[in-house]
């Protein structure tokens, strides 16, 4: 037998794969979520650095002068709704690196 | 050419854009491909073909931005889904001998049975001898594309695939 008989016989015998028309769907099901660059996340961080460091100066700002303040309030809710927003986004992120 | 230049169109995409659509146009494309491969590997297992395929293109999506086009998309996914089935061969040599994977017995030989025993021949191979050999006839791969596939010399390739096709030979010559 020479190396061109044993190649057909091999190609005439070998498993062929009857497909799986879920095939495609399933790999991209299980892909995993893109994740951003190192600069976005260096980004990101030094973003949120400067508005934890605006909000704290001006949490400072509101305490020494509230009463100055025309509208302290809507201040107060103001502030909250950053701290809040910042407190979310930080335990959100905490909860998905682990 | 038309499809190297959808191919190179595609793995630019995903490479760049992180665009999903066309990583899965590359599944449609290629899947055919790597499912026979593995099935061949695997011995004719659907089951872990299935699995083993879906983990070469999980693993080709995480590192399409290492692939250099240095080789052929396709001998860059067949090497990972190689290593895949290797990885898989070790992970079950901690575990006990499943008798489905034993190597085949080998009967005796008449021109009926001929043909119905030459992928056990195959199967009876040893490592890596049977993936050259199923790479060389099955997959139509040249040498050094299957050495690059490997991680293994031409030389050696060349040598393993003469051991193969000798004994393949010798067994059907009968």
């Amino acid at each position: 037998m020479n190396d061109k008989e044993l190649k057909t016989l091999i190609r005439e015998n070998m498993r062929r794969d009857p497909g799986n028309p879920f095939f495609t769907r399933k790999v991209m099901n299980r892909l995993p979520e893109p994740s951003s660059s190192p600069a976005a996340r260096w980004i990101f961080r030094a973003t949120w650095l400067a508005c934890a460091a605006i909000l704290a100066a001006l949490w400072l700002d509101f305490i020494n002068n509230s009463t100055a303040s025309p509208h302290p309030i809507l201040s107060l809710i103001l502030l909250w709704s950053a701290t809040l927003f910042v407190i979310y986004t930080s335990l959100r992120r905490a909860i998905h690196n682990t | 050419m038309r499809q190297k230049i959808l191919e190179l169109s595609l793995l630019s995409q995903c490479a760049l854009a992180d665009n999903r659509q066309a990583f899965g146009r590359l599944v449609e494309m290629y899947s055919p491909q790597v499912r026979r491969f593995l099935l061949n590997l695997t011995k004719g297992d659907a089951v872990l073909t299935d699995d083993l395929s879906q983990e070469t293109f999980i693993k080709a999506y995480i590192s399409i931005r290492s692939f250099k086009g240095l080789s052929h998309f396709s001998t860059w996914l067949y090497k990972i889904a190689y290593n895949e089935y290797m990885a898989w061969l070790r992970r079950r040599s901690d575990e006990p001998l499943d008798p489905g994977y034993d190597a085949p017995d080998t009967g005796p030989d008449d021109d009926d049975s001929r043909t119905a025993d030459v992928m056990e021949a195959v199967d009876a191979l040893a490592e890596p001898t049977r993936s050259i050999i199923i790479l060389f006839y099955c997959e139509d791969r040249p040498i050094k594309e299957i050495a690059q596939i490997l991680g293994l010399n031409i030389n050696t390739v060349k040598v393993y695939l003469k051991r193969g096709r000798d004994r393949l030979q010798q067994k059907f010559s009968k």
